[in-house]
């Protein structure tokens, strides 16, 4: 696996898709209406604790963390399925841990953020770069560095301040995830002086050409049985 | 038949050298010593006819042997250890990861060895159990694609998978465990929805799709005529049950539910229906594959009994409530 994704893949599932449309300005009108109002004891960092009391003044903001939330959900669902797979060890292993954790509590703080309007999990097929060491560190460097290039391609588009704070907070510990897997990879933790954001096209190639997001598996059938009875 | 050692293991020939040059001098400075009075050889010759390939992730392993005098004996050892008496076949069970070499040598009516023993090596590779205690995983199949019996490409082909089942949903397999090859490539050993029953076979990782866990188990004791539901280790639900009748058995062993029908319009059936992994090993021209069902009834009155042609079959009010409680995707245990 390269760092290099592929832009041919499909997302099949849409969700990622569905969000990134909402940035774009198709957002409902029920966003204006929701407001942004994050569950009480789900924040660790003082900066999200500041961004609790905050309202999201246009749909632009609101967009902006629902893009994020299924963002957060494809990174939370990689490291949790990666330390349920038992192929992690070492220093890889302890990276996937705290990751984890960091992961998880973005994905409770957006869902708090976005109430109602939050998106759901999609689901996932992770294609054996959970199953895998060599694998899982290929993919969580292209992860992680994409989260960094699109929490600072969004950031300059965020109308409010309190919003823009808590995208900054985040932004900086997913910076810190890409450096420290680099490091583990033997890669330059800081590879240039300034970093590139990368826009909503760009990071939306990108997730699609991990081809994670599965397309829907149906289980029940209307069906006239065929079983022996 | 392998002679000295399997020709598809990993068998050294260490020490043959040596041990050649040994038999030669035997043979040089004893002639007596190596043929018998009626002109048989007084040592008898090994011979490996079974044994594991090179590399396996199957913890038992089965040698079979033989040698060229019939009332020979034998004496096995595995790595370097102690040589024993032994019959064939010999079967050692749970060897942990690592490399294995057993050796075997007849010995005659004389009480003489066979200076060379025949050997077999073989590698037990380290694999990760994704279906273990209370919870299970499956994982849709994605496209065509063959089971086989190793982690290995070129190994026996056991099974053809397809990513629909005979109900048109998509074919889910209950993943067991997880081996990637020195290549790097993953495999997946899978439940396999096959005659005969209880068969499971290697897939590559990329023919599935992703995991799905679940925390439910159903349990079949058919004696008893009873089913039981557990989650996460504690009973959730229980019923008496209608199992097949004496000549089309419901099958024993481990299967998993892979489909669930609804709102179909023979009573027959009941109102809800689960198909499983598990078919009948009698009625293998039943349409669909004689795939063995789990659902209602409309002759309650038959309940419990053996009355069905293999299907288990509940009472509605009991289907119905095992619907809400049981997902798709839940091993099935048949005692």
């Amino acid at each position: 696996m390269t760092d290099v994704l592929t832009l041919e893949a499909v997302d099949t599932d849409g969700a990622i898709q569905e969000a990134a449309d909402r940035v774009s300005g198709d957002s409902r009108a029920g966003f204006f209406r929701k407001g942004f109002l994050v569950a009480g004891g789900t924040l660790g960092a003082s900066a999200l604790v500041g961004a609790a009391d905050a309202r999201a003044q246009t749909s632009t903001d609101v967009a902006i963390l629902q893009f994020a939330h299924a963002l957060e959900h494809l990174e939370a669902e990689f490291y949790a399925e990666a330390l349920r797979m038992g192929a992690l060890r070492g220093d890889v292993l302890a990276f996937a841990r705290v990751v984890a954790a960091h992961e998880r509590t973005h994905v409770k703080f957006l869902s708090g953020a976005l109430g109602s309007s939050a998106i759901k999990k999609p689901r996932f097929n992770f294609r054996g770069t959970t199953e895998s060491q060599s694998r899982f560190v290929a993919t969580a460097i292209v992860l992680e560095d994409t989260g960094v290039k699109a929490y600072k391609g969004q950031a300059p588009r965020i109308q409010t301040d309190s919003i823009l704070a808590a995208a900054l907070s985040v932004h900086s510990v997913e910076a810190r995830h890409a450096a420290w897997i680099r490091h583990i990879a033997g890669k330059p933790p800081a590879p240039t002086a300034f970093d590139p954001a990368a826009s909503l096209k760009q990071v939306l190639a990108a997730v699609k050409g991990t081809r994670f997001l599965a397309g829907p598996i149906r289980t029940v059938s209307g069906g006239a049985p065929l079983f022996t009875g | 038949m392998v002679r000295r050692s399997s020709p598809d293991s990993g068998a050294t020939s260490k020490q043959q050298g040596g041990l050649i040059v040994l038999a030669a001098l035997l043979l040089l400075v004893a002639p007596q010593a190596a043929a018998g009075d009626a002109g048989r050889p007084l040592l008898a010759d090994t011979a490996i006819t079974a044994a594991p390939p090179a590399l396996v992730t199957n913890r038992r392993a089965r040698l079979a042997f033989t040698a060229s005098h019939s009332d020979a004996r034998f004496e096995c050892r595995i790595n370097e250890g102690v040589f024993t008496a032994c019959r064939s076949p010999v079967v050692y069970r749970k060897l942990e990861p690592g490399p294995y070499r057993f050796e075997v040598r007849a010995v005659s009516l004389s009480g003489l060895a066979d200076v060379i023993p025949a050997q077999a090596s073989w590698r037990v590779e380290r694999t990760f159990k994704l279906s273990a205690g209370s919870v299970s995983r499956w994982a849709p199949v994605l496209g065509r694609v063959v089971a086989r019996a190793h982690p290995l490409a070129s190994s026996p082909v056991l099974a053809r998978l397809r990513p629909q089942t005979p109900e048109g949903t998509t074919n889910l397999v209950l993943a067991l465990e997880r081996f990637e090859d020195p290549s790097g490539r993953l495999w997946i050993r899978v439940q396999l929805p096959v005659l005969p029953n209880n068969s499971t076979g290697w897939v590559p990782r990329s023919a599935l799709g992703g995991y799905t866990a679940v925390g439910t188990r159903l349990v079949v004791h058919r004696r008893a005529l009873r089913a039981t539901l557990y989650r996460h280790g504690r009973q959730v639900w229980r019923a008496r049950i209608g199992i097949g009748e004496r000549r089309w058995p419901t099958p024993a062993g481990e299967f998993y539910v892979r489909v669930k029908l609804l709102g179909f319009s023979d009573p027959f059936y009941g109102p809800v229906a689960f198909g499983t992994s598990a078919r009948s090993d009698v009625l293998t021209d039943w349409p669909g594959g004689g795939f063995v069902g789990i659902h209602g009834t409309d002759a309650p009155w038959l309940l419990p009994g053996r009355v069905s042609h293999g299907c288990i079959r509940l009472r509605n009010e009991d289907i119905l409530r095992l619907e809400r409680l049981m997902p798709v995707g839940t091993p099935l245990t048949i005692l």
